[in-house]
């Protein structure tokens, strides 16, 4: 079974650098990348474009980042654990900011854990190797039914 | 005693009449209610006696009636009474007793009392006519007493009189005397003895200008007879006024009154001289008109007061020129008028000049500090108080007003006020100007944080491609570059890694800059072990901690971003060849804790030291020494923040002491 990581980020930097880390650690094939929030919360609803599974399955993982178009990183989470389907789906937020409000309000919100996006790629590396060992590895889970 | 006894007509006509019961007892009673005469019958001669003492006019008692046991008291009570008393006792005696037992009652009474025998048988006439005889006596009797009574009287009112007029006379504190028609001294008071010392015979009998008194006052030894001759002429009393040059050279002031006393016949019957010393009265009179003329010549030469007296119904009495300068009126023009026409209408109406005086009667003054009218009816602000008058009884008999026009000092107030009106208006207006821009700022502000959070997150994010991409090209391409371009790929990732640590320094200035901050006590031993533990860089240098390091009063962010900022430039700013030494220190200076950091560095030459602690200002502007020249304006406004101050002492090439100086915890 793949273990599918959803990675909700605008930045097409980052999201170059997520995927090599990714790739470079082996952690999964199966990268879903979405640019801004509604189409977070539309792909994990499975509606409109996301609405085939098999081409867009559920993920083990959401990586999310705060800043994003359309829709921002918290209210996603919000409504992420308003829906009782995803209510146990692992969030975790990936983000610059380091504000001490957005930190809480992730935590408040359900994140399951808060990431500052390291200022370089080795170190970016590292997390992402860490994501995979514990998230991925340790870590129990309980799938969407 | 009989004085005692009631005075009426009744007892002192009645006859006690004591014989023995039934025989002729009630004959005898009959007989004396016929002839008019009012009697008692005793029972015994214990209730005679009694009877008796509460007034008789004559006692009738039967022979048998007497007993030995009772005589006594009867003979004793007879015995004593009052020298003007000398009741008539009739006794009846038998004829069948022998003269004997006459003589022997007749013997028995006489030293006691006024005693007459009738014997029996008797006959009405001749026991009427002996009790009446008696009763006239007796009246004659009541009639001494009463006489002696008033005699006794007149002498002790005369006694009173006397002794009052001695009394009278020796307290005179004045020379009072009597003389004789010819100036001999008869009488003189107590008085001139007690102050003089002159003795009483050197004067009674002496011719009055002849005593001692005058002695050394010889145009007194010639007045006096010529004032005798003008009082004996006069009907009214001789008035001289003295002064008396004493020997000391002081100057006694004194006054006489010469009255001559004429008998029935006109004829002078005696003179009464009285002289007194009124030195000390004259001297207070003296003195008070000199007081008064002085008042009234202060008062009238008070020109910028107006001092005018009121009687108690306001109606004014007397003024001073000041009135004029003040009121404008002249003196015909305000005396006499009443004060009440000098207030506006308005406090008349009001009845303000009534209370003012009502105020004045009940605390004594009144203050008047009002607009009051001038003569020619504009407003003057008239400043002053008003005082009741009293009489030497204490009794209110008017008021005094004094005031002062001060419209002028009125108006500046005003104008002051008016001022400050105008001032305080400024100060809201300034106020408000400041919380509109407090508000703006408060606006900016917001802008700049949402402007820092901007920076942090799209400024650092092409730093951080930047970053990737350069590694990436060294990492998947590295054999396509030669030395130059590998040279300038890691250029490109160094430069990026600086502005990157700039943009993060900037942003910890900015959050220590404005973040809340609440201090508390620290625990600084604690906050090192923490700060060296997780700063790689350090456990590279020898730090040395000197304990114990004495705990402040901080805020726990600043102080551990300003620790390792210091702590991190102590093992930076390090000679390549030197290994870093760092010691570590607190100390107590002036009630502050000081926190030391000193190092084995290049040091800081005098001209940078005050300066390192601005922004962006470096000591050190080498390439060996990599810096944002932030870290020192963060432990600088760290500093601040938490009520401290920093600083440096250092030699250029032997490194610097930077300290950190917080507030102590009280009772650490």
């Amino acid at each position: 079974m793949l273990k599918t990581i959803l990675l909700v980020e605008d930045n097409e930097d980052d999201v170059v650098f997520m995927r090599r880390a990714i790739k470079h650690a082996a952690v999964t094939e199966s990268v879903q990348v979405v640019t801004d929030g509604q189409d977070a919360v539309d792909y994990l609803a499975g509606i409109g474009k996301f609405e085939d599974r098999r081409q867009y399955p559920m993920p083990r993982i959401v990586l999310l980042d705060l800043k994003l178009p359309r829709k921002g990183g918290l209210e996603v989470l919000q409504w992420i654990r308003s829906q009782p389907r995803l209510s146990r789906i692992i969030v975790l937020v990936l983000s610059t900011s380091r504000e001490r409000s957005d930190i809480v309000k992730a935590y408040e919100l359900g994140a399951n854990a808060f990431l500052v996006k390291p200022p370089a790629y080795q170190q970016l590396a590292e997390m992402v190797e860490a994501i995979k060992i514990f998230w991925l590895g340790f870590n129990e889970f309980v799938l969407p039914e | 005693m009989i004085e005692a006894a009631d005075n009426s007509k009744f007892t002192s006509e009645r006859i006690l009449v004591l014989t023995p019961a039934g025989n002729d007892a009630g004959n005898t009673a009959f007989v004396l209610q016929q002839a008019g005469l009012t009697a008692t019958i005793c029972p015994d001669l214990v209730e005679l006696t009694d009877d008796f003492l509460k007034g008789a006019g004559a006692l009738l008692i039967a022979e048998e009636a007497l007993s030995l046991d009772n005589l006594p008291r009867l003979m004793q009570t007879l015995s004593e009474q009052p020298h003007w008393s000398d009741v008539p006792v009739i006794l009846i005696t038998s004829v069948s007793n022998s003269s004997e037992a006459g003589e022997h009652l007749l013997k028995l009474f006489t030293p006691h009392g006024n005693v007459t025998l009738i014997e029996r048988p008797l006959r009405p006439i001749s026991l009427i006519s002996t009790l009446q005889a008696a009763l006239r006596a007796r009246r004659r009797q009541y009639e001494l007493r009463k006489f002696l009574e008033q005699q006794q009287e007149n002498l002790t009112r005369i006694q009173e009189d006397e002794r009052r007029f001695r009394a009278v006379f020796n307290q005179q504190f004045q020379l009072m005397a009597i003389l004789s028609p010819e100036g001999i001294v008869t009488e003189v008071n107590d008085l001139p003895f007690k102050l003089t010392g002159i003795s009483r015979e050197d004067v009674l009998g002496k011719v009055f200008w002849e005593t001692p008194f005058w002695e050394n006052l010889p145009e007194m030894k010639c007045a006096w007879p010529e004032r005798l001759t003008r009082a004996a002429q006069s009907k009214e009393p001789v008035l001289s006024f003295d002064r008396y040059e004493q020997r000391d050279g002081g100057v006694r002031i004194a006054d006489s009154a010469v009255t001559a006393i004429r008998d029935s016949a006109g004829q002078v019957e005696f003179f009464i001289v009285q002289a007194s010393d009124i030195t000390e009265r004259k001297q207070a009179e003296e003195a008070l008109r000199k007081s008064e003329e002085r008042y009234r010549t202060l008062v009238s030469q008070v020109k910028d007061f107006a001092i005018f007296t009121m009687d108690i119904d306001g109606r004014i009495t007397s003024w001073n020129e000041g009135v004029q300068r003040v009121f404008g009126y002249d003196q015909a023009e305000f005396i006499g008028n009443n004060v009440a026409r000098d207030f506006t209408p308005k406090d008349v109406a009001n009845g303000v000049p009534e209370r003012e005086l009502a105020d004045a009667r009940k605390n004594g003054t009144a203050s008047n500090d009002r607009w009051m009218l001038r003569k020619d009816r504009t407003l003057f602000w008239a400043s002053g108080v008003t005082t009741s008058l009293r009489g030497s009884n204490g009794e209110i008999i008017g008021f005094t007003k004094v005031l002062r026009d001060l419209t002028e000092q009125k108006k500046m107030e005003q104008e002051l006020r008016d001022s400050r009106e105008i001032l305080r208006e400024h100060a809201e207006d300034l106020e408000e100007r400041v919380h509109e821009r407090t508000a703006k700022l408060q606006e900016t502000i917001s802008e700049l944080e949402a402007f820092s959070y901007s920076v942090s997150h799209d400024l650092r994010a092409p730093l951080r491609a930047m970053q990737g991409y350069s590694q990436f090209l060294l990492e998947d391409y590295c054999d396509n570059l030669d030395e130059t371009g590998r040279d300038y790929v890691r250029r490109i990732s160094t430069a990026a890694t600086r502005l990157d640590k700039l943009i993060q320094d900037i942003l910890t200035y900015s959050r220590v800059a404005r973040a809340e901050i609440h201090t508390r006590p620290i625990d600084l031993e604690k906050l090192f072990t923490d700060v060296i533990q997780s700063y790689h860089m350090l456990q590279r240098a020898q730090i040395h901690v000197r304990r114990p390091l004495l705990p402040v009063l901080g805020h726990e962010g600043s102080l551990t971003q300003s620790i390792s900022n210091l702590l991190g430039n102590a093992v930076k700013f390090v000679p390549k060849d030197r290994k870093a030494e760092v010691n570590i220190w607190t100390e107590e200076r002036d009630g502050k804790i000081r926190l030391n950091f000193q190092d084995n560095g290049i040091g800081i030459a005098p001209e940078y030291q005050k300066r390192i602690f601005n922004m962006f200002e470096q000591a050190h502007f080498t390439q060996s020494y990599e810096g944002t020249g932030i870290g020192l304006a963060i432990v600088r406004k760290a500093a601040e923040r938490m009520d401290g101050e920093v600083g440096v002492e250092s030699e250029l090439g032997k490194g610097s002491t930077f300290w950190i100086e917080l507030p102590k915890v009280e009772g650490a």
